[in-house]
């Protein structure tokens, strides 16, 4: 690059070409200041159109105009030359533009001075001044126009929004604050107009006096249509009209409003993005989510998207269904910024091998030049159980247990006197509370062309709705943003959080004997106290079927998991030339887990002299990604964008646990395990894995109204056999603007993309003939031997590769108030990693295999609608389905008799281990989708005077279930169990619906899912009236000679407990999921505050659901998408009252 | 290391990432592969030592080892001896007792895994002994009779259990995914090799370490095969009629007449923690009770329901209870059938009580229940159960040398061993009472023809080897020389015969079912009739 100096003028050439993340940043002018004049080499190819009419895209706070003009020029790719006499370079402008033409940028940017640009047949740009306008007449009587711009409905105060005088050249742009100021207006009555990307335009009517402010305040709605957003994709950014893949966004405002407060950002991403399904594993504070996008893409691997927060990826890790293992629960609703969820293969497959269940990219905020900005948020609420179900009480639970037994063939347990004695203890209610939640957040930011900083601290804590149940967060973030010099900028993004659960064992509570949390209060004995005469814990109830005493186990138990976490990465960017930009980052994600347990000897868990344990473990992923982008216009409209890099990643694990019993003492609790009498292994583990990448991808965008993507990525993993470590992902897509700012339709583009990802979401070291420790021992030592593991090993492992199409269609229009999305999607999984029975005469009993194939496809439409807009009053809808398909093609082979190879049609799967519920839950064939539940059909009630076609002729007892014999055998054997149901909903989504009147904005947030089932296993303790620990209301309206007309079987001590239809209810719901009113304090109620918003929220207020367990949003076994749909005594979801307030200083 | 790598690769990134190709080999620090392993006689040892704990298997050992809650409930369950609670919820527990198996469901496919992951261990060991550099050839000889031990013992399992099943030497053959079932006869020739060359190899008794330090009690020996050989003989020649009991007897002889075993002087101090590798204690499953990777919860199966609840420990099981014909069966006053109140209790029987919370229920009033496991501790960690688990001592090597004398025809010899089993009985309490039963056979006028002879042994059988899961084979194999005699023997003795009636005459269910999921896995396999 040579620089020569002239004199006189000042020539910036800059080709086209712009920050390789594309954010938009202060102008990295190239010029000396002063008088001198600079030519930069390299001139500009010949263009067909004006180089003037060339778009940019601005975001300048004061900054001098030199510097602006640089990043037009930059921008742009034109040289623009201009003297120092002519053009007050270090004249401070503003101005916040999005794809304008270069000759409004320019206009605005020289208003005042007297400058105007001029066009040279070479296509320089010459700045000089204006001819002599005619001088404004001295008598002209003149005001001001003064106001704040602000978000319609949380209030947030806008930067950098332009204010107009429609028709004239006076025009503003606004500050930190959202205010602006229009000085010099001539007197009159003006229409006024407020612009800022993604809001609709608001305008207004002002009455300008002579030497009088008047004051115009502009609420903007965020407009349905984002055409000019700019969307994060992987290893860069786009604008929303430039995708050509499948993204859905969610943004940070969306979190404030309508789903505050989001305690865990994971829940709150539920129904807010077509196409991607979360399911709440149960209610509790803290609790796991499982979140698929575009369903289940595995069968036994981790199908959980990928994560990556601030471009550093964050996986869950392999198979890990643990929240704390969510990098979202690490993250506060206050600081996002943005959320995109890249679905196609388009989008996706520039992850790779880790793209396969779609990624999830979150964006925090960042600072922004200017002056200083103060931000704090609280909120308080408080929670309700949202639904009760009834237990028997005491004279209740005695009476039909001796029913139960007389029936069951065994001797009646209670006399009438103990009957009418009995005192109830209504344990649920003992166990549940009404909670409090609270949250604090406080961000500062600002800073200058040098450096901005964003600083954020924040707090949330929420009591669980059981006793002993609770979560709380702390966070701090550090964002950082700096031009070192023109060319080079450096910045971090930066962390730091713990995430805390109590008694997390309570989410899924199991049942039987097992349970725990709300399911073992409605089991308890309720005819006995919590506490002996003596003041002890009962430890367990006294029932025939014993069961730990949850008051107890809330009260003395020390269950607390506890995850701290950084998060952070660095990155420096160079314009090598003003094309060609570098870029590297390095990033780290350090999660430190701790879980301490420890049961005293006063509860049953804790033995004879109390039980402790502590783990710890440590995560480390390190990377490194750098990338070299390559961007410029070739031609009319058309540009070119190329994009290389590498990536090098290290995922390291460590752990160590160490755990005592019988202490000498309860008091020293899990911290002095070394003083249990009981001896106890320390354990300890170590996994390492690593990745090699090659990124790649390409845009071309012809005439602005064709596009093109081809993405590839190269990936090496550690995880896989010696021969198949590496694997190529491309994939292509098309995109058609056919469109462009019409009549009908004010948009309209058409999208198709076909690509390959994959999933490498295994545990390390599965290709490897690992040796297990084996205890021995002799002569009352313990020894360890060593011999091989049960698991074959496979060195051919390899990834599962999914392929997926996408074809859609997004249209904006009904003058831009309507915008339509809309994706067809189809997907093929193969080559699935699962555990395949080896024979055990091979010394093995599986290996892990590629083998089998699902499939996914789907509809996804979202729909955003300004339905009215009045001069005080607005109302927006925003609308999104999404219907998936899931389908197992295959499972592989198996040998038949003759030794011929036959497809596998099925296999038998117990949702942990299913002892509740007698054996098989779920089953995967061929053909059914993923979460197919297996079990008897159902068929009523056997009644009185019915003919028995059965061997067994006791089955046909009036009162027991009426099981379908299918294959009429005259027995009812394992062979008559069919498919009762499925997991997974026909479609599912969320509408939402924005109200603002004045200062007042009311959002209502509805979420739904439709046509999924749910096993209610509780229902099997609570409904089958086996009455060996206490049951459910229900059981009161069993089967009597007197009460034929019920589905509720007689009571019976024998009865054995299997799947049967009756426990399979249908799971779909609408839930008024929040419901927000929000009031914008009047400016100067608060001192010194710019903007203050007051909310009240509603969440859980209401739901439509068949259901008859404690909510319908329920998972029991978490993200192992073969079991979904079940309900193990799954903590209760609760009803949140909140208040909450917002000021910005 | 990896760190290195990182930034090694960090600079090839820039030049060409050839350089990064160790980057993508695994090299696992938590545990070794099967590449670096056989090279010592340390290794070999360490690999025979797995081989034992096969039979144990897991963390947990009481759920799924030999003794674990498939393997040797069934066998419980499915005698006359035993019957499960009648109110146990569990169907699984049920369908032993009432022999209810099929290749899917219950509990008797079990064996399969345990017995397969043994041979696939001792198979490894002698596999790979011979090409072993060690200073210790006699301890290199001592494992390789162990691994052969191990292995026969395991074959000998599958056949009892499930008959023909593939017989497969090598890891070499065991590397065919779709192996067939070999005759039985085929396979009792291989364990008769094995247990003869195992008894050749084997040490009479060990050194109290072996060549690398670690403690003997509990390793097999020359008694071990000897005893085996007597078991498979005497099997041979009842179930399979094959007449060779002069071969049982003769085997069993040689442990009567070595001087390393002989009958402990009380009956149940033999079972007893703080005795363990007595005299009598020929080869058993050991069990520390320090922490659950040496311990067994298999007592629990005996215990009663309510103990342990108020210390935590989750109760015992109340699983396996005596027939009220098999508690009532004893002679009166035998020691062996002494019953006690709590687990504090030196008896083999004890009841349990109401004694939680002071709140009874019915149902977990159980007893009287075995108490031959008593572990130590007084209850105080009950999943650390440190009691071994028998399975052959020397009372049964003088029952399997009566037997076969009385087949033979000798009367005299074989009723000789029977009333040595009494006489220890009548020695009660550290073998100094003089109990007056149970009587010497014939004091009372017994007679002494060969099937009232052969009726008493097997009763001798039953009581002394109560709760060793023996029971069940003894049904089963004298139902060849006197037919009717398994299922009379359970429709008349068991409380749940009802239950088992349906099923009580079908010749098949004298044999377990293949697993199903084996014969998914390897469709060569074939499944036993009538399954």
């Amino acid at each position: 690059m040579t620089l020569i100096t002239l004199v006189g003028v000042l020539v910036l050439t800059v080709p086209a070409g712009s920050p390789a993340d594309g954010s938009i940043v202060a102008a990295p002018g190239w010029a000396q200041s002063g008088q001198a004049l600079a030519i930069l080499s390299r001139p500009q190819p010949g263009r067909r159109a004006s180089p003037l009419d060339r778009q940019v895209t601005l975001a300048l706070d004061e900054v001098p105009l030199k510097d602006a003009l640089d990043e037009v020029a930059r921008q742009a790719g034109v040289r623009i030359a201009y003297s120092g006499r002519v053009v007050p370079l270090e004249q401070r402008v503003s101005l916040r533009v999005s794809a304008v033409p270069l000759h409004v940028a320019l206009d605005a940017l020289l208003r005042g001075t007297g400058a105007v640009p001029q066009l040279e047949p070479t296509g320089l740009i010459l700045l000089v001044a204006a001819p002599e306008r005619p001088v404004r007449r001295a008598e002209a009587r003149v005001g001001s126009i003064a106001g704040v711009v602000r978000s319609e409905r949380a209030g947030l105060p806008l930067q950098g929004a332009t204010v107009t005088i429609v028709g004239t050249p006076f025009a503003a742009v606004t500050n930190t604050t959202g205010r602006y100021t229009i000085l010099g207006v001539p007197a009159g009555t003006h229409n006024v107009r407020a612009r800022i990307l993604g809001y609709a335009p608001g305008d207004t009517t002002a009455v300008v006096t002579d030497n009088a402010e008047t004051v115009v305040d502009f609420r903007l709605a965020l407009t349905a249509v984002q055409l000019q957003e700019v969307v994060t994709i992987g290893y860069g950014t786009a604008t929303r009209g430039d995708l050509t893949g499948a993204v859905s966004s969610v943004s940070g405002e969306d979190f404030e409003t309508e789903a505050a407060p989001t305690i865990t950002l994971s829940s709150g991403l539920q129904g807010k993005a077509a196409g991607v399904q979360v399911t709440s594993n149960s209610g509790q504070p803290g609790g796991g989510v499982r979140v698929r996008v575009r369903g289940h893409g595995s069968i036994t691997a981790n199908s959980e998207p990928l994560y990556v927060i601030d471009g550093v990826p964050a996986e869950q890790g392999a198979g890990s269904t643990n929240p704390q293992d969510n990098p979202l629960m690490a993250i506060d609703a206050s600081e996002i910024e943005s959320i995109e969820v890249l679905k196609d293969a388009s989008a996706t497959a520039i992850y790779g091998a880790r793209g396969a269940n779609g990624v999830v990219l979150v964006t925090t905020k960042r600072g922004q030049s200017g002056e200083q900005r103060v931000t704090l948020e609280t909120s308080y609420g408080v929670q309700r159980i949202s639904k009760d179900i009834p237990v028997l009480n005491a004279p209740q639970f005695m009476e039909l247990t001796n029913e139960a037994r007389v029936n069951g063939g065994a001797s009646p347990l209670f006399s009438d006197s103990d009957i009418s004695g009995a005192q109830t203890f209504d344990y649920p209610d003992m166990l549940l509370r009404t909670a409090q939640q609270a949250s604090q957040a406080i961000t500062v930011s600002g800073g200058d062309r040098g450096l901005r900083y964003l600083l954020s601290g924040n707090r949330a804590q929420q009591e669980g709705i059981e006793l002993g149940s609770d979560f709380e967060r702390y966070g701090v973030r550090l964002n950082l943003d700096s031009d070192v010099s023109e060319r080079f900028r450096m910045g971090t993004s930066l962390s730091l959080t713990r995430v805390s659960r109590n008694a997390p064992a309570q989410e899924n509570g199991s049942l039987g004997n097992s349970a725990n949390g709300i399911q073992a209060a409605m089991q308890f004995a309720p005819f006995s106290p919590p506490r002996d005469s003596a003041g002890n814990w009962i430890k367990t109830s006294p029932t025939t079927e014993p069961v730990p005493n949850p008051l107890a186990n809330a009260a003395e138990l020390t269950d607390e998991n506890v995850s701290s976490r950084m998060i952070g990465n660095v990155y420096a960017e160079l314009d090598a030339t003003p094309a060609i930009s570098l870029r590297t980052t390095f990033g780290g994600n350090f999660q430190y887990n701790r879980n301490h347990l420890f049961a005293p000897r006063t509860i049953l868990l804790g033995g004879a002299g109390g039980t402790g344990s502590i783990f710890s473990g440590e995560g480390r992923d390190l990377y490194n990604v750098s990338t070299v982008t390559y961007r410029r216009d070739v031609g009319t409209g058309s540009s070119m964008d190329l994009m290389g890099g590498f990536e090098v990643s290290t995922f390291y694990d460590e752990s160590v646990s160490g755990s005592g019993a019988d202490f000498p003492t309860d008091a020293t609790g899990q911290f002095n395990l070394g003083s249990g009498s009981e001896l106890q292994p320390a354990g300890s583990n170590s996994t390492e894995a690593s990745l090699l990448s090659y990124i790649g991808r390409a845009n071309y965008s012809l005439d602005g109204r064709y596009l093109f993507t081809l993405t590839g990525r190269y990936d090496g993993s550690s995880r896989f056999g010696a021969n198949n470590k590496w694997a190529f992902f491309p994939s292509g897509a098309f995109a058609w603007r056919a469109v462009q700012d019409g009549q009908t339709f004010n948009d309209l583009k058409l999208r198709l993309s076909y690509g390959q990802v994959g999933s490498e979401a295994i545990a390390p070291y599965q290709s490897l003939a690992q040796l297990g420790v084996q205890w021995y021992s002799f002569g009352g030592r313990e020894i360890p031997a060593l011999s091989p593991g049960a698991t074959m090993p496979n060195p051919d492992l390899r990834w599962e590769r999914q392929s997926q199409l996408n074809a859609g269609v997004d249209a904006v229009f009904a003058g831009s108030r309507v915008t339509l999305s809309l994706d067809a999607y189809r997907s093929v999984t193969e080559d699935l990693l699962l555990f395949v029975a080896v024979p055990s005469t091979t010394g093995f009993t599986s290996q892990l295999r590629n083998v089998g194939s699902v499939r996914n496809a789907g509809l996804e439409v979202s729909l955003s609608t300004v339905n009215v807009v009045r001069d005080n009053f607005a109302w927006r809808s925003t609308v999104n389905v999404a219907g998936n398909r899931n389908r197992v093609r295959d499972l592989g082979t198996s040998l038949d008799s003759e030794g011929n190879v036959v497809p596998l049609e099925q296999v038998l799967l117990g949702a942990r281990g299913a002892g509740f519920i007698g054996g098989t839950t779920h089953i995967i064939r061929v053909g059914e989708p993923l979460s197919s539940f297996f079990g008897y059909q159902v068929d009523g009630l056997w009644q009185q005077g019915d003919s028995c076609p059965l061997t067994d002729t006791d089955a046909c007892t009036p009162g027991e279930f009426r099981i379908v014999d299918q294959n009429d055998d005259g027995e009812i054997t394992a062979a008559d169990r069919v498919i009762l149901g499925h997991g997974d909903p026909s479609f599912y989504g969320g509408f939402n619906n924005s109200f603002t009147y004045g200062p007042f904005s009311l959002d209502g947030f509805m979420s739904f899912v439709v046509g999924n089932d749910i096993i209610n296993a509780g229902k099997a303790y609570g409904c089958f009236v086996i009455m060996q620990q206490n049951e459910r209301a229900c059981a009161l309206d069993r089967w009597t000679p007197e009460n034929t007309n019920t589905d509720i079987p007689r009571a019976n001590s024998a009865r054995a407990r299997q799947l049967y239809s009756t426990l399979v209810e249908d799971g779909s719901y609408l839930r008024l999921q929040t419901l927000t009113l929000g009031y914008e304090i009047p400016s100067g109620l608060i001192p010194a505050a710019s903007v203050a918003r007051l909310y009240l929220t509603a969440q859980n207020l209401w739901t439509i659901t068949g259901y008859s367990g404690f909510d319908p949003d329920v998972n029991s076994m978490g993200g192992d998408g073969r079991f979904g749909g079940i309900d193990i005594g799954a903590y209760p979801h609760s009803r949140v009252w909140n208040l909450g307030v917002t000021v910005t200083f | 290391m990896r760190l290195l790598l990182f930034r090694t690769c960090l600079v090839a990134a820039v030049l060409l990432a050839a350089a990064c190709k160790d980057f993508l080999t695994e090299e696992p620090r938590a545990f070794t592969t099967t590449d670096t392993f056989f090279r010592t006689g340390a290794d070999l040892n360490s690999a025979t030592i797995a081989i034992y704990q096969s039979y144990r298997q897991g963390v947990l050992a009481g759920f799924v080892g030999l003794h674990g809650n498939g393997p040797w409930t069934s066998l419980e369950l499915a005698s006359d001896q035993i019957r499960s609670e009648n109110r146990e919820p569990n169907f699984n527990t049920k369908s032993s007792d009432y022999l209810e198996w099929s290749p899917t469901t219950g509990t008797t496919g079990g064996y399969w895994n345990i017995m397969y992951s043994a041979i696939t261990r001792a198979n490894l060991a002698i596999d790979r002994a011979p090409g072993i550099a060690t200073a210790n050839e006699a301890m290199r000889d001592f494992n390789v009779g162990e691994a052969r031990f191990l292995r026969a013992y395991a074959y000998f399992w599958l056949t009892k259990v499930y008959d023909a099943v593939p017989l497969l030497l090598t890891p070499e053959e065991q590397a065919n995914p779709r192996p067939t079932r070999t005759p039985v006869d085929e396979i009792h020739l291989a364990i008769i090799a094995d247990l003869t060359a195992a008894e050749a190899a084997l040490p009479e008794t060990w050194p109290s370490v072996d060549g690398f330090g670690i403690p003997t009690q509990g390793r097999v020996t020359k008694g071990a095969a000897q005893m085996a050989l007597a078991d498979l003989y005497l099997w041979r020649s009842s179930f399979l009629n094959s007449g060779e009991w002069q071969q049982a007897a003769d085997a069993a002889e040689r442990v009567i007449t070595g001087s390393t075993w002989g009958l402990e002087p009380d009956y149940l101090q033999t079972f007893r923690t703080g005795n363990e590798g007595n005299q009598e204690m020929i080869f058993f499953l050991t069990n520390t009770g320090l922490d659950q990777r040496t311990s067994n919860v298999f007592q629990l199966f005996y215990y009663p329901r309510d103990w342990g609840l108020d210390l935590g420990q989750g109760g015992g099981w109340g699983l396996i209870h005596p027939t009220d014909w098999f508690y009532n069966s004893y002679l009166p006053g035998d020691y062996r059938r002494s019953t006690g109140k709590d687990y504090t209790s030196d008896s083999a029987y004890v009841s349990g009580g109401c004694s939680i919370s002071n709140i009874c229920v019915d149902p977990l009033a159980d007893g009287p229940m075995p108490w031959k496991y008593r572990q130590s501790g007084g209850g105080a960690s009950w999943f650390l159960g440190d009691t071994d688990v028998p399975l052959y001592r020397f009372a049964e090597a003088l029952l399997i040398a009566a037997e076969a004398h009385n087949e033979l025809g000798n009367t005299g010899t074989a009723v000789g061993y029977l009333n040595m089993i009494r006489a220890r009985a009548r020695g009660g309490v550290g073998g100094a009472e003089s109990r007056a039963e149970p009587h010497d056979y014939g004091a009372a006028g017994e007679p002494t023809d060969q099937v009232s002879l052969r009726d008493a042994i097997y009763m001798e059988r039953a009581w002394e080897l109560a709760f060793e899961a023996k029971r069940w084979f003894d049904l089963v194999r004298r139902d060849t020389i006197d037919p009717g005699y398994w299922a009379t023997s359970l429709s008349m003795h068991d409380p749940n015969s009802e239950n088992q009636r349906p099923v009580l005459g079908q010749e098949h269910r004298k044999r377990f079912p293949i697993p199903q999921v084996q014969i998914d896995a390897n469709p060569a396999l074939t499944q036993n009739p009538g399954y």
